[in-house]
């Protein structure tokens, strides 16, 4: 029996091709957004019933920013659709804790094989490109961002009982240092002239990812625990994603800085020609002083919204902390180092060197004072 | 040979007090981290680097201040070609146009890009000079600026000037600590004086104060407060569960400038603000608040509590047969925040479980004792519960036991019940219930040898528990039979306590409570207490630890780092760059220069450059 197409059908399809040319739009970006219209509402109506008016807002904020990034790069489009699909699946599903820790697997297991593909295309010259590369690291970072967005709406399924977002464990922080990590390396990948020692620079986000799993696999997450009165403050979703971006910054400026030492004693460039070899330095080294640049700066303004913090929860701005004085010391060394290299013109390799050397006193400000010195900004 | 040794020796001026800077600033890097481990946050050498820093960012800026002035207002025109083709980026080209034709074009596309632009007409050539980025000047003054305000700041808010006054004036400190108002009067800092302090005060609700203790390192000192405090209550913050108590306290400050006082809350994230003072609740403090306890004797048939009111902080001393023993009221904590779970929930809920209170029990001069007393009976597991801990030491984990509830909500019943455990009258009984329900027909010296044995094995179990009766076992028994002994000796105390407890009639809860209190009558003999101590009421007399403090550097210090930030934004985002054209008419054509200077980014500006004398060329070539 055939199945003739109703007549008002294909005048609906002429109609929907008719506004499409009307507003110049390809077929893939008309899809686009139709989807994220369905899901976007379908997201908006469930977040309606389920989560408070503020959540609600910084959903849709989330949406449209989503969808904003994907209209503009399509290497998003499939992991976005994933990401807003599955926090559908969560908002209507009891099965908080098993998503979570599946998510979390996944991340950690899409880490690892976009590090193993980024050395086969750097070093092996497979068959891979760097467009799987990218691609797999997308969809990691989605799965982080999703990770974190679970842990923030699923709050008393999973035993957290933070305010707002989830910012007080070093569990949370790493995962929005990862999430960082990742935008910066495939913002390099994508505008830089790619080296061939990129796999460098992603190994610290790859060993992130390594210690979220840990961490949520062990007992640490498991627990339930209560909101500290210090940590209930606005300052919190200001303050702490600064520095954790700033960190992120510096730990992908430390891979750049690496790369440039091992060009310029020939490592990786020396069977490059000459000119390409020089453009890849130059791009390497534009790429770190962007990052330092940056870092400063979010490092400098979340310092200054620690310090109006401490002066409302500690009773001054300065309390002579242990996290306050390391963070301090990083953000002069860095302008020390910033000023050497703009306004005295060191090289790239001193300047490199520099960098580097700042990476002990990075860790010992994120970890030190979770695990070694003690201080005000433990919260266990 | 003079202006160029002086040129030479400018230079390196120039260069040294830069690279001072740089060297300053990792110098005070090394220092801020060697004080850190140090801790000692009023060293002499942050002083000694401050005074450094302030003198080479001031010279820096004395400097330089003229040529960053110069760079934003001059345009410096360049008239020789010469010195234009000495520059790093110099182009020309020829075109058979008009030179002012050419330069109206220039300047048009130069505006667009961004550049602010002076046209000079001399000598029948036509000048450009162009200036884009002025304000990364602008923010590498700000910076400069905004470290001079910091430190500025940063010395008006620390202690050198109290340090000062106690070495140079009649201010001495109290090297005591004692009351504040038994301070001497040269150990008192007036309510006037402008210099930065931090002090502390316990104030009780209802109270009122008008100075504080500021310690320093050689002692401590009394400040007189320009307003005085007044404490209405300190109260918990009962509207949601915290991790830590959360208290917050209803102050008032009492300006004699005003006609009312000034009513606030303090608590966590809430200092106030008032005329340039900081007002602080850094903690609360138990100030001796009222208990009602019974002290039930544990070694003893007698069931009769003794009954006292006494005060936390204070202690009461009780002689016994074995010597003194004192107990010390260290603590009463008014809300417990725990974990629990009971049938109904899937996972813990946090609930507070009620007030709780901390002693001491300290029998001898080697054994104290920390014990921790819940007021309410707390539901674990569908029953109830009072809950006691018990420890050796700070360093140990308590170890609870939890003393089953009876109808009445009393642990009344389980102390009748081990009080029993002390009757001789009803332990014999016992003993004959028992070796009468073993149906066994015995002699009557069979019958004492095991009326001997249950009394010894309840006297084990009264001095230790369980754990006691198991060691006699183990220390009497080959290990091949120990385990079947040892569950036999069990058998037979649960049986003669049951004995002790049974009553005619006896319904499920009876058994269900027989059953809860066997461990705890096992745990509270391994603890060996001569009494228990139960509170039964309370009166919560907390104690703000109220800072107040005084900085007058403190807005010095964040608007400081705020015009630093921006001044770095603007330093690093902002390209400083200048621009020279020259139009020179040369028979039809026009012969044009153009020339550029972009600081140390010497890659972007190349591009810049690049993309500049295209953009120049299309416009020439369309117009």
């Amino acid at each position: 029996m055939a199945f003739n197409i109703p007549p008002r059908f294909n005048q609906f399809v002429q109609r929907v091709d008719q506004i499409r040319l009307r507003l110049t739009l390809r077929y893939d970006q008309l899809a686009w957004a139709l989807f994220m219209l369905v899901v976007g509402t379908g997201l908006m109506a469930t977040a309606w019933h389920a989560l408070s008016l503020l959540s609600g807002i910084v959903l849709a904020l989330l949406v449209l920013l989503c969808a904003w990034s994907a209209w503009n790069w399509h290497e998003m489009q499939i992991s976005v659709a994933v990401l807003l699909l599955m926090t559908i699946l969560i908002l209507f599903s009891g099965y908080a804790r098993i998503l979570h820790d599946v998510v979390a697997i996944l991340t950690l297991v899409l880490l690892w094989l976009g590090q193993l593909l980024l050395v086969l295309v750097e070093k092996v010259r497979s068959r891979f490109s760097y467009q799987h590369v990218k691609l797999i690291y997308w969809s990691s970072m989605t799965l982080c961002i999703l990770l974190i967005i679970i842990r923030w709406l699923e709050k008393p399924a999973l035993g957290l009982n933070y305010a707002g977002l989830p910012l007080a464990s070093s569990l949370d922080t790493s995962a929005l240092i990862l999430v960082a990590m990742l935008m910066m390396f495939l913002l390099y990948l994508k505008r830089e002239v790619k080296g061939n020692s990129n796999f460098l620079i992603i190994i610290p986000a790859t060993l992130t990812g390594s210690y979220i799993l840990w961490n949520i696999t062990g007992s640490g997450s498991q627990l339930m625990t209560l909101p500290l009165a210090v940590l209930e403050h606005g300052l919190l979703f200001v303050h702490v994603p600064m520095m954790i971006i700033a960190l992120a910054l510096l730990i992908i400026g430390a891979g750049y800085a690496i790369l440039i030492l091992t060009d310029q004693m020939g490592g990786f460039l020396a069977n490059r020609n000459r000119d390409v070899a020089e453009t890849i330095l130059l791009s390497l080294e534009a790429a770190l002083i962007r990052s330092v640049k940056l870092a400063l700066i979010l490092l400098g303004f979340g310092i200054l919204t620690g310090m109006l913090w401490s002066s409302m929860a500690w009773g001054h701005y300065w309390v002579w902390e242990v996290k306050q004085l390391l963070s301090v010391s990083l953000w002069f060394y860095l302008l020390a180092v910033m000023h050497l290299r703009l306004q005295k013109g060191v090289s790239s390799k001193v300047f490199a060197i520099c960098c580097l050397v700042s990476m002990p006193l990075l860790l010992l400000t994120w970890f030190g004072t979770d695990s070694l010195l003690p201080g005000l900004h433990v919260f266990n | 040979m003079y202006p160029l040794f002086q040129q030479k020796l400018r230079r390196t001026r120039l260069r040294g007090s830069s690279l001072s800077f740089a060297s300053v600033l990792l110098f005070s890097l090394t220092v801020v981290v060697s004080t850190m481990w140090l801790i000692q946050a009023e060293s002499g050498w942050l002083l000694l680097v401050s005074v450094s820093l302030l003198i080479a960012v001031i010279l820096l800026l004395f400097r330089q201040l003229p040529v960053m002035w110069r760079d934003l207002t001059h345009y410096r025109l360049i008239t020789d070609q010469s010195r234009m083709q000495l520059l790093h980026h110099h182009v020309s080209w020829r075109y058979e146009k008009p030179a002012e034709q050419l330069s109206s074009v220039c300047q048009s596309v130069l505006a667009r890009q961004g550049y602010r632009v002076q046209s000079v007409r001399k000598n029948q050539k036509q000048y450009l000079s162009a200036i884009h980025g002025r304000l990364n000047r602008v923010g590498l003054v700000l910076s400069h600026v905004a470290i001079v305000i910091i430190l500025l700041g940063v010395s008006l808010d620390s202690d050198y000037g109290l340090k000062w006054q106690l070495r140079f004036s009649s201010l001495q400190t109290e090297s005591q600590d004692i009351p504040l108002n038994e301070m001497a009067s040269n150990s008192r800092i007036p309510a006037r004086s402008r210099l930065a302090f931090e002090g502390l005060a316990e104030v009780q609700a209802g109270q009122i104060i008008d100075e504080v203790r500021v310690s320093t390192s050689q002692g401590f000192l009394t400040r007189h407060l320009p307003f005085p405090v007044s404490v209405q209550s300190v109260q918990l913050d009962s509207d949601h569960l915290l991790l830590e108590e959360n208290f917050i306290s209803h102050i008032q400050i009492l300006d004699s400038r005003r006609n009312n006082p000034v009513p606030t809350l303090l608590g966590a994230n809430r200092a106030f603000r008032y005329r340039g003072y900081t007002y602080f609740q850094r903690g609360v403090k138990d100030a001796g608040s009222g208990l009602s306890v019974a002290m039930w004797p544990l070694n003893h048939a007698n069931v009769v509590p003794l009954k006292f009111k006494t005060e936390v902080g204070s202690e009461r001393r009780l002689q016994t047969r074995d010597g003194d023993i004192v107990v010390r009221f260290m603590g009463l904590n008014p809300r417990n925040i725990q974990a629990v779970r009971d049938e109904r929930d899937a996972r813990p809920v946090h609930r507070n479980i009620g007030p709780s209170l901390r002693y001491t029990v300290t029998e001898s001069v080697s054994r104290q004792r920390e014990v921790i007393t819940y007021l309410l009976p707390v539901k674990q597991q569908g029953r109830y519960y009072f809950i006691t801990g018990i420890r050796d030491g700070h360093e140990q984990a308590f170890r609870f036991i939890h003393i089953p509830v009876d109808q009445d909500a009393s642990m009344e019943k389980y102390l009748n019940l081990h009080a029993s455990l002390y009757d001789q009258r009803k332990v014999e009984m016992a003993i004959q219930k028992v070796l009468k329900e073993s149906g066994k027909s015995m002699s009557t010296k069979e019958r004492r040898a095991r009326s001997k044995t249950l009394q010894e094995l309840l006297t084990l179990f009264k001095q230790g528990g369980f754990p006691a009766v198991d060691q006699n076992m183990a220390s009497r028994i080959e290990a091949e039979g120990l385990e079947q002994s040892q569950q036999l000796s069990h058998k037979l105390i649960r049986r003669l306590v049951y004995a002790l407890y049974a009553k005619k009639k006896m319904n499920s809860s009876d058994l269900l409570f027989f059953e809860d209190a066997i461990p705890a009558l096992s745990k509270m003999a391994e603890t060996r207490l001569p009494f228990y101590i139960q509170l039964q009421d309370m009166t919560y007399k907390p104690a703000v630890i109220l800072m107040v403090s005084y900085r007058p550097g403190e807005l010095f210090v964040l608007g400081g780092s705020l015009l630093m930030l921006v001044g770095l934004l603007a330093a690093f985002y902002s390209r400083y760059r200048r621009i020279w054209m020259l139009f020179e008419t040369e028979g039809k054509d026009c012969q044009v220069s153009m020339s550029g200077m972009g600081g140390r980014q010497q890659m972007a500006f190349s591009r810049e450059f690049n993309e500049l004398f295209t953009r120049l060329q299309q416009a020439m070539q369309g117009d």
